[in-house]
C-alpha cells in the first residue's frame, strides 16, 4: 500500500497549477490550462462492457437459420430465414436486432462466434465468477479482472476513478480491486461527484513542501472540481444529443455517454441488462417474446449509444462489448423455453472496429451437453481488449498469455 | 535518535507540551475523535490518566456490552448484514471504549472476514465478537480462536479440506497474511499448512473436524518437523519473528502513520515544536516493539508502548494517516455527542469503500490514501454535509449549535474557534473564519448558519487526516 | 427556531385536550372562501364547519383519551407547554370562555388554503368575534415586537386599498378585513387576495368550471373538502412519476385501474365529514375508473352485478382486501403493462412454467380463475411447543375461485406441492430444516398442510421468524385458498361455507373494497414492540427513550382507528369514486 514519491510528484505535474487557483473563475488563463489536460486525454481510448444476465441464448440471437439441427430442435422458439435480419445464407439476427444489424452492416459492430471456456459448469454464479474473475474455478482468486486493470492504472490518474459501475443492481466483482474503490453510479443526480453540494473553496494548490497525505487530499480536490466542471458542462450541452430509448439500458448508456463526453478520466464502463439475481435472459420457460424484449433493449439502446457518441465524434474512442455467463441449449425444454449451455456470440460496437464475422459459428453436430462448445476462450477477447483497445499489459491482469484476436482496425 | 530513543515514553515539555492538539491525535487514534468534555479531562488529566482510561476505562462496560451484544443478535436473522452493520456502528459511536472497538475494526481489517461468502449475520456477528473479545490481548490466541471460527472457511470459499486434496486458501491467508508475511515462506510451507488443517469441514455452519480426514503424516513447517495439526501450525506461525513483524508493521500502520514512503520529511507540521526527527518504518526502527511483541505476545501492551511513545506524539506521526470512511463519521457522531440513523451511513459508509462486514477482497479494506479519490473525496464532503445538516438522511439528529449552547459557548466571536478546537485541533482555516465574521456582524447567528460553519470545517483537507 | 417549532407542537396538544364545558352551538355563515383564492390555485383545502370539528375533538371521550395519554402527561411538565397554557388561560378569562369556545371565536367562520400557482400558499381564516381575532393579533404583535428586543424591528406593516398589511419576518405577510385573517408567504398574493375580496368580478377560484363541477358531485355540504387540479399536478415530475409507475406487476395488478383514473382527469375533490367520532372521506374525480378497452380495464366488470365481492371476516382478522381482478386479461396485456423483462419476472415465470408442468401460464392457468381475489390478513397464535417467534409476521391468504374446480384443482395441488418440495430441496442445500406435508381435514374439507417441525427445547431464545409459516392449500366449493398459516386455512374454510349458505353476492361497480382493523393491528404493534424499537433505533437515530415513545404513541394512533374502510369503483357515470370510512376509537 505504497504511494511512492515520485509518482505523487508526477500526478501533480499532470495538473497545471493554475488550475487549482479557480476552477470556477473563467479567466483566459484557468482555460487555457484546462485544455491542456483535455489535450492530453485526446487519445485515451474507453470501453463498455454490457453484462446479459442469466445465460443469452446465443442461437437465438445469431441463428443459424439454414441449419436443419437448429430448426428441427427449435419448436415453439424456431426464427425461419424470412423472419431474421440476414448476415449471411446462413446467419441472420433475431429480429429485435434491427439497430444492431444495420450497426453490423455499417461496419460498426463485429460479431465474435462460439466464445466461451471448456470448464463452464453451467451453474449462474459459478459461470458468473469465472467471467467476473477470468481465473475460472479458481476460489482463492477474489479479484475482477477489470478490478485489476483499474489498480493497474498509475496513481495519478487512479484518483480520477478510471473504472466506475453504472446501474441499480449491486456491484459486480468484475470490478472488485484490491486498491481501488470503484465508484458505483445508481444515477447522476445521486452521485456525488456529478451532484453533491462543493465546498465554497475549491482548494488551495498542493505544495512539495507539504506532506504527501495533504498534498494528495488537495490534488484530488483540484481533480474533483474540475471533473465536477466537466461534468456540468457536459449536462449542460443538451442539445446535440440523441434521444436514448426510455429503458433501464438506455437510461444507463445515456450516463456513460454523459461522463464520457465529460471527459472526466473514466476509461472502463460496467453496465448491465437483465436486472441483475438470476437474470432476464435465463428464460426457461415462455422465452419466446421475453427473450425478444431484452433484444429489443438491447438493440435499441447501444444503436443510441453508438450513434450518439458518432455525433459527437467520440465514436473511435470507445469500445461496447457484451457478454453472457453461459449460452443455452440447442433442444427446447418442453416449457417453451431453454435451459442452460455454453458457447455463445459476443458483440462489440464502435467506432474503429474490424467489423463483420470473427470465427465460425459452432458446429450443431458437435455438441457437449447439447450444447454448442466454444473454440475461442473468453479470455483471449479480455487479452485483445487489454492490449490492443486499453494499452494494458494483459499479462499481468490475466495472469497468463492468451492469443489475442484481430478486432480492431 | 535510535530506534530506543523513539520508543521511549513522550515526556511533556523536552518533547512538546501536553496540549490540545496532542491529546485530540492521542484520542483520534486510540478510538474516534472525542467529545468536548472528554478532550479538555485529557487536557487537565494529562498523558498518564488518559492513557489509563482508554485501556482501561471506569464504568460499567459489562452492560453496554451485553445490552449490544443483545441488539446484534436480535439483528442477526438472515443472510443480510444491514442490520448488525447498523447497529456496530452504533456501539462505536457509543461505546465506553472506543479503544476497544478501534482495534476491532482493526482485526477486521486484518482477518478479513466477508459476509460475501459467509451469507449469515448470525455467524458474522460471532466472528466480531471473537475479534472484540481478543482484540487487546494474546495475538496467538487469537489466531488460534479465528482459525476454528467457520466463517472464516467460509468466507475463503473453502468449506472441505481433505486428506486427498487439501485445501490452500485458508493455509495461504495463515502465512501470507495473518502470519510471516510475503517472502518468509515457500511452497513447501504452504503445502505443510494446508496439510495441517486437513480434515476440517464446515457443516451446517459449523466448523468439524473429521479424523479420516486429517493428513497426521509428517510435515516441515516453517523449519520445524513434526506431525502438525492445525494447533500446530497456528503456533508455529504465530511465535515466528517474521509474524511479530508482521502485526507489529500493521499496527504501526493502523496507530501511527500510513506507510506512503514520506520519509525524508523534516517540515515541522503546526504546533510542533519537538525535536525528533521523522522515522523510517524499517525493520531495524521497529526493532523495539517486534522483541517485545515476539517475547510477550500481547497487544495491549505494544499498544501501550506506542501510544505512550515519543515517536507517536512527533511531527512524523501527526495527520499522517488518512481516516477511514468509518472513522470519518463515528468520530464526527462522538465529537458531536449524539447517535444518528446508522442504517443510512452504514450504506454511505459502504459506497466510500469501507462496507463493514464485507471488506472487499480477503486482503481487507483499502488503507492510506486509497481510501481518496475523486469521487469518495466528494462522497465524503458530501457524508459530513449530510451528518451536519438540518434534515435529510441523518434527519439533524448531530447539532453543533445545541452542542455550543450546551458548553455555554454563546457568543458568536467564540464559536467558530470553538469548533474549530473540537473538530480541527484548533486550526480555524482563514476563509471559513473570514466568513464567519461576515456572517455573525451581519447578525446571520443562527443554528443553520452553526451547521454550515461545522460543515465547513469537515470539508478542509485536514479534516480527512486522523 | 427549533424552540419554536417545539412550541407550535403543544399548541396543537392543547387545541386538542383542554377542557370544556358544553359547546356553545353556532350556525358558520356558510359562504365559500374559494371566491378570494386565485383561479391559478391548484389545491385548495376548506374547512367550512369547524365547529363540527371541535364539537368532535372536545367530546369528553376524546378529551379524556387524549389528557390520560402518557406522551401528553410528559408534554404537560415541559416549561414551554406551561407558557402556552398561561397564554390560553389569559384569554380565557379575557372572554369569558374555554378553549373551544375561543377556537370557536377565533376559527369559527371557517378556514381555507389555497396553494398555487408555484409555491404561493394563501390562507384566509374567519372569526366568529371580530374582536377576538383582532385582540389575538394586537398580542402577537406585542409579542413580536418584544422579541427584537431593541434591534432592528423586523416587523413592518403597509396600507393597500385601506387595508393594513402586516409583516413579522421574512417570507410571510398577513392583513385583517373585518372578522377575516388573510395569511400568504409572498406579498403580492396578499394584494391580489384583497382585490378579488373587494371586487367580485375578479376571476378566481370559484369561477372555475372544474371548481364548480366538483362541487356539484358532492352529495351534501361536507365538513371539510380538498379540491386538487389534476391536470395541473400531473405535470409536476413527482406526481407524474408515481402516476406512471410501470416496473412493478404487482402494483399495476393493485393500483392501475386507479392511476389510470386520475391520469386522465383534470379535477380530483375530496369531501370529509365527522359524524359521531367516524370519519367518512369521499374522493370524487373525472376520471374514468376503467375504460374496457385500454390494457388496465381488466378491473372492468363485463356484467353490470359484477364487482368485489364483500370481504370475507375471520377471528383476529387485521385486514381485508377484495379485488375485481381479471387475472387472465391481465397478464395477457403484460407487454403493456409492466414491459420490462425483470429478473424477478422471469424467475417467477420459469418457476410458474416447472409448477404447472409447461402449462401456458396466461392461457392455461390464469385463465382458469374467476376475476374476483380476495386476500385475508388476521393475527396468529403460537402453540407452546414452537413458542414465540421474533419478529411476530401475521398471518396472510389468498382467495381465489375456479371456473372449472373439476378439472384445476388436481392442477393447482400438483402445482403446490411441486413448489414445497423446491422450496425443501433449495432449505436442504443450505442446511436449513424442511417442511413435513399433512393432509388435515376440517370442517368436512381435507386440505395441504406443510409445517416445520417443533424446535429442540434448547434455550430461552425466542423462536425462529420460520415458525410464523405452515403453508396451507385448501380447495372447496370451487374456492382455492392459499394461506401462510394453518389457523388461517381453517378459519376461511369456516368463512366460506357460511358465505356460500348465505349466498353472498358482490358489491356491483366497485372494483377495490379494502377494510382495516385497528385493535388487532396495534395489537401486532404492541407483539412487536421491541423489534419496532430497535429498527427506529438505528433507522432514525433515536435513543432508546425516544424510540420508546415513537412507537408508543404509533400504537396509540394506530390503537385509535376503530375501523377503516374503503371501496373504489366507478358507480357514477364518468366518475372514479372512492370511499373511506374511518371510526374512531378513543
Amino acid at each position: 500500500m505504497t504511494i511512492h514519491r515520485r509518482s505523487f510528484l508526477k500526478a501533480t505535474a499532470g495538473y497545471p497549477a493554475l488550475l487549482c487557483l479557480a476552477p470556477y473563475a473563467p479567466s483566459v488563463l484557468v482555460r487555457t490550462a484546462l485544455a491542456s489536460v483535455e489535450r492530453s486525454s485526446d487519445r485515451s481510448t474507453v470501453l463498455v462492457i454490457v453484462q446479459l444476465t442469466g445465460g443469452n441464448d446465443g442461437l437465438n440471437t445469431v441463428v443459424p437459420v439454414s441449419d436443419d439441427q437448429y430448426g428441427r430442435n427449435r419448436h415453439t422458439l424456431r426464427l425461419t430465414a424470412r423472419e431474421v435480419l440476414k448476415i449471411d445464407d446462413d446467419l441472420g439476427f433475431h429480429p429485435a436486432l434491427t439497430g444492431m444489424s444495420r450497426l453490423y452492416n455499417e461496419g460498426r459492430l463485429s460479431v465474435v462466434q462460439g466464445v466461451g471456456y471448456e470448464a463452464n459448469n453451467r451453474d449462474h454464479d459459478a459461470a458468473m465468477r469465472d467471467w467476473y474473475t477470468a481465473c475460472p474455478g479458481d476460489a482463492t482468486c477474489d479479484t475482477g479482472w477489470l478490478g485489476r486493470a483499474i489498480d493497474a492504472v498509475d496513481d495519478s490518474q487512479r484518483i480520477r476513478n478510471p473504472g466506475v459501475f453504472v446501474g441499480p443492481i449491486s456491484q459486480p466483482l468484475a470490478m472488485t480491486a484490491r486498491r481501488s474503490i470503484v465508484p458505483h453510479i445508481r444515477s447522476l443526480n445521486q452521485w456525488p461527484l456529478a451532484a453533491a453540494k462543493l465546498p465554497v473553496e475549491s482548494g488551495e494548490a498542493p505544495s512539495a513542501e507539504e506532506p504527501l497525505l495533504l498534498q494528495h487530499l488537495r490534488r484530488t480536490a483540484v481533480a474533483a472540481h474540475w471533473s465536477r466542471r466537466q461534468i456540468e458542462q457536459a449536462l449542460r450541452a443538451v442539445g446535440d444529443r440523441r434521444l436514448y430509448p426510455n429503458s433501464p439500458l438506455g437510461g444507463q448508456l445515456k450516463i456513460l455517454s454523459d461522463l464520457i463526453r465529460a471527459d472526466v478520466g473514466v476509461k472502463i464502463f460496467f453496465t448491465e441488462l437483465g436486472g441483475g439475481g438470476i437474470g432476464g435472459f435465463d428464460n426457461h420457460a415462455n422465452q419466446r417474446d421475453n427473450h425478444a424484449a431484452l433484444l429489443r433493449q438491447l438493440s435499441e439502446a447501444v444503436t443510441a449509444f453508438v450513434d450518439d457518441l458518432d455525433d459527437a465524434g467520440l465514436a473511435d474512442r470507445v469500445v461496447l462489448m457484451t457478454f453472457s455467463e453461459f449460452g443455452r441449449t440447442l433442444q427446447e425444454n418442453g416449457r417453451r423455453g431453454t435451459d442452460h449451455g455454453n458457447a455463445a456470440p459476443i458483440f462489440l460496437a464502435g467506432g474503429r472496429l474490424q467489423g463483420g464475422l470473427h470465427g465460425a459459428h459452432p458446429d450443431l453436430t458437435d455438441l457437449e451437453g447439447d450444447s454448442p462448445k466454444p473454440h475461442t476462450d473468453f479470455r483471449q477477447l479480455y487479452a485483445t481488449v487489454l492490449d490492443q483497445w486499453l494499452g494494458f499489459d494483459s499479462h499481468r491482469i490475466l495472469h497468463d498469455n492468451f492469443s489475442t484476436l484481430n478486432l480492431f482496425a | 535518535m535510535t530506534p530506543q530513543a523513539a520508543w521511549a515514553p513522550y515526556e511533556p515539555g523536552p518533547d512538546g507540551p501536553w496540549d490540545l492538539p496532542r491529546a485530540a491525535h492521542l484520542l483520534r487514534r486510540a478510538g474516534f475523535a472525542a467529545d468536548w468534555s472528554t478532550l479538555q479531562q485529557a487536557i487537565d488529566d494529562g498523558l498518564d490518566e488518559t492513557i489509563e482510561r482508554l485501556l482501561r476505562p471506569p464504568g460499567d462496560l459489562l452492560e453496554f456490552e451485553a445490552t449490544f451484544d443483545g441488539y446484534e443478535s436480535a439483528a442477526a436473522t438472515d443472510g443480510s448484514t444491514e442490520s448488525i452493520r447498523a447497529w456496530w456502528l452504533r456501539r462505536m459511536i457509543e461505546t465506553p471504549h472506543p479503544l476497544l472497538e478501534k482495534m476491532t475494526l482493526f482485526w477486521h481489517h486484518h482477518f478479513a472476514i466477508s459476509n460475501d461468502g459467509v451469507n449469515n449475520a448470525r455467524l458474522m456477528v460471532r466472528s466480531i465478537h471473537t475479534l472484540r473479545q481478543g482484540s487487546l490481548g494474546s495475538y496467538r490466541q487469537l489466531l488460534g480462536d479465528v482459525i476454528n471460527d467457520p466463517a472464516l472457511y467460509l468466507s475463503l470459499r473453502s468449506d472441505r479440506s481433505r486428506r486427498s486434496e487439501p485445501a490452500t486458501n485458508v493455509a495461504g491467508q495463515l502465512l501470507d497474511r495473518f502470519g510471516v508475511g510475503p517472502g518468509h515462506y515457500d511452497e513447501h510451507d504452504l503445502n505443510a499448512a494446508a496439510r495441517a488443517l486437513t480434515g476440517r469441514f464446515v457443516l451446517r455452519n459449523e466448523l468439524r473436524f473429521f479424523a479420516h480426514e486429517f493428513d497426521d503424516g509428517q510435515k516441515t513447517l516453517l523449519g520445524q518437523q513434526g506431525a502438525w495439526n492445525a494447533e500446530d501450525a497456528v503456533r508455529i506461525v504465530a511465535q515466528h519473528p517474521a509474524t511479530a513483524e508482521n502485526i507489529v508493521r500493521k499496527l504501526y500502520a493502523w496507530l501511527v502513520a500510513d506507510d506512503v514512503g514520506d520519509v525524508q520529511e523534516t517540515n515541522q507540521p503546526a504546533k510542533q515544536t519537538d525535536s525528533i526527527e521523522s522515522q523510517v518504518p524499517s525493520s531495524q526502527f521497529l526493532e523495539p516493539l517486534v522483541t517485545q511483541f515476539h517475547q510477550h505476545d500481547d497487544v495491549g501492551v505494544i499498544i501501550e508502548r506506542i501510544l505512550r511513545s515519543r515517536h507517536f506524539f512527533a511531527s512524523a506521526a501527526y495527520r499522517r494517516r488518512i481516516k477511514s470512511p468509518v472513522e470519518l463519521a463515528v468520530g464526527l457522531a462522538r465529537a458531536m455527542e449524539r447517535s444518528i440513523p446508522t442504517m443510512r451511513l452504514g450504506q454511505q459508509l459502504g459506497e466510500l469503500g469501507q462496507d463493514l462486514y464485507r471488506p472487499p477482497t480477503s486482503a481487507g479494506f483499502p488503507i492510506g490514501p486509497d481510501w481518496i479519490n475523486q469521487a469518495t473525496l466528494i462522497g465524503r464532503w458530501d457524508l459530513t454535509a449530510k451528518m451536519l445538516a438540518e434534515s435529510g438522511p441523518y434527519e439533524g439528529r448531530l447539532n453543533p449549535a445545541t452542542l455550543a449552547e450546551e458548553y455555554q459557548v454563546d457568543r458568536p466571536e467564540r464559536v467558530a474557534q470553538w469548533l474549530a478546537d473540537l473538530l480541527l485541533d484548533g486550526e480555524l482555516p482563514v476563509p471559513v473564519r473570514q466568513r464567519w465574521q461576515q456572517r455573525f456582524t451581519s447578525e446571520d447567528f443562527t443554528a443553520a448558519s452553526i451547521r454550515q460553519l461545522a460543515i465547513e470545517l469537515t470539508q478542509a483537507p485536514e479534516y480527512q487526516l486522523a | 427556531m427549533i424552540r419554536y417549532r417545539y412550541r407550535w407542537s403543544a399548541v396543537l396538544l392543547v387545541l386538542i385536550a383542554s377542557i370544556t364545558t358544553p359547546m356553545l352551538a353556532a350556525d358558520s355563515p356558510g359562504w365559500s372562501h374559494a371566491t378570494a383564492l386565485p383561479h391559478e390555485a391548484y389545491v385548495a383545502v376548506e374547512i367550512s364547519q369547524p365547529d363540527r370539528v371541535l364539537q368532535q375533538l372536545f367530546e369528553p371521550r376524546v378529551k379524556q383519551a387524549v389528557t390520560s395519554h402518557p406522551e401528553f402527561v410528559r408534554q404537560r411538565n415541559q416549561p414551554d407547554f406551561l407558557q402556552m397554557m398561561n397564554l390560553v388561560e389569559y384569554f380565557e378569562r379575557r372572554f369569558e370562555t374555554d378553549l373551544q369556545g375561543l377556537l370557536q371565536k377565533l376559527l369559527g367562520g371557517g378556514i381555507t388554503l389555497g396553494i398555487g400557482p408555484g409555491e404561493q400558499v394563501l390562507v384566509i381564516l374567519e372569526a366568529e368575534d371580530e374582536k377576538v381575532l383582532s385582540e389575538v393579533h394586537d398580542f402577537l404583535l406585542m409579542i413580536a415586537r418584544n422579541q427584537e428586543q431593541g434591534q432592528n424591528d423586523s416587523v413592518r406593516s403597509a396600507e393597500y386599498r385601506g387595508v393594513t398589511g402586516w409583516s413579522f419576518g421574512p417570507g410571510q405577510t398577513h392583513a385583517i378585513l373585518g372578522n377575516r385573517l388573510l395569511w400568504t408567504n409572498q406579498p403580492q398574493a396578499l394584494t391580489a387576495a384583497i382585490d378579488r375580496i373587494q371586487q367580485a368580478d375578479l376571476p378566481n377560484l370559484a369561477s372555475l368550471p372544474s371548481y364548480q363541477q366538483s362541487r356539484k358531485s358532492s352529495a351534501k355540504r361536507p365538513v371539510a373538502s380538498v379540491f386538487a387540479r389534476m391536470d395541473v399536478l400531473k405535470e409536476l415530475p413527482p406526481v407524474a412519476a408515481a402516476l406512471d409507475q410501470q416496473n412493478n406487476p404487482l402494483l399495476t395488478l393493485l393500483l392501475a385501474p386507479l392511476m389510470q383514473a386520475w391520469k386522465q382527469s383534470d379535477w380530483l375533490a375530496l369531501d370529509l365529514d365527522l359524524e359521531d367520532l367516524t370519519l367518512t372521506m369521499t374522493v370524487t374525480s373525472d376520471g374514468r375508473a376503467d375504460d374496457g378497452a385500454l390494457p388496465t380495464g381488466f378491473a372492468k366488470s363485463t356484467e353490470a352485478a359484477d364487482g368485489a365481492m364483500p370481504n370475507l371476516n375471520v377471528p383476529r382478522q387485521i385486514a381485508g382486501i377484495s379485488f375485481y381482478r381479471d387475472l387472465h386479461r391481465f397478464y395477457a396485456a403484460k407487454d403493456d403493462l409492466f414491459p420490462q423483462r425483470t429478473s424477478g419476472l422471469i424467475f417467477f415465470e420459469n418457476m410458474m412454467g416447472i409448477f404447472f408442468t409447461g402449462r401456458d401460464l396466461t392461457e392455461e392457468v390464469l385463465a382458469e380463475l374467476h376475476p374476483e381475489v380476495r386476500m385475508v390478513i388476521a393475527q396468529q397464535e403460537y402453540p407452546a411447543e414452537i413458542g414465540t417467534p421474533d419478529p411476530q409476521l401475521p398471518g396472510v391468504a389468498l382467495v381465489f375461485r375456479m371456473k372449472r374446480p373439476d378439472q384445476f384443482s388436481l392442477v393447482a395441488e400438483e402445482a403446490w406441492q411441486k413448489a414445497l418440495g423446491l422450496i425443501n430441496f433449495t432449505r436442504g442445500q443450505q442446511a436449513e430444516p424442511g417442511l413435513i406435508l399433512d393432509k388435515p381435514t376440517h370442517a368436512g374439507v381435507k386440505y395441504t398442510l406443510a409445517a416445520f417441525l417443533p424446535p429442540e427445547k434448547s434455550d430461552r431464545a425466542p423462536a425462529e421468524t420460520r415458525f410464523n409459516f405452515q403453508p396451507a392449500l385448501a380447495m372447496l366449493d370451487g374456492f382455492l385458498v392459499l394461506s401462510s398459516t394453518d389457523a388461517l386455512a381453517r378459519d376461511l374454510i369456516d368463512a366460506l361455507q357460511q358465505e356460500t349458505k348465505e349466498g353472498v353476492v358482490p358489491e356491483a361497480g366497485n372494483h377495490s373494497i379494502a377494510q382495516l382493523n385497528g385493535s388487532s393491528l396495534a395489537s401486532i404493534v404492541r407483539a412487536n414492540r421491541e423489534t419496532l424499537i430497535r429498527q427506529n433505533m438505528v433507522e432514525k437515530g433515536h435513543s432508546r427513550e425516544q424510540a420508546e415513545a415513537e412507537i408508543g404513541m404509533l400504537a396509540a394512533v394506530v390503537g385509535s382507528i376503530g375501523r377503516l374502510q374503503i371501496a373504489a369503483g366507478g358507480d357514477r357515470a364518468e366518475q372514479l369514486t372512492i370511499e373511506l370510512e374511518l371510526d374512531l376509537q378513543p
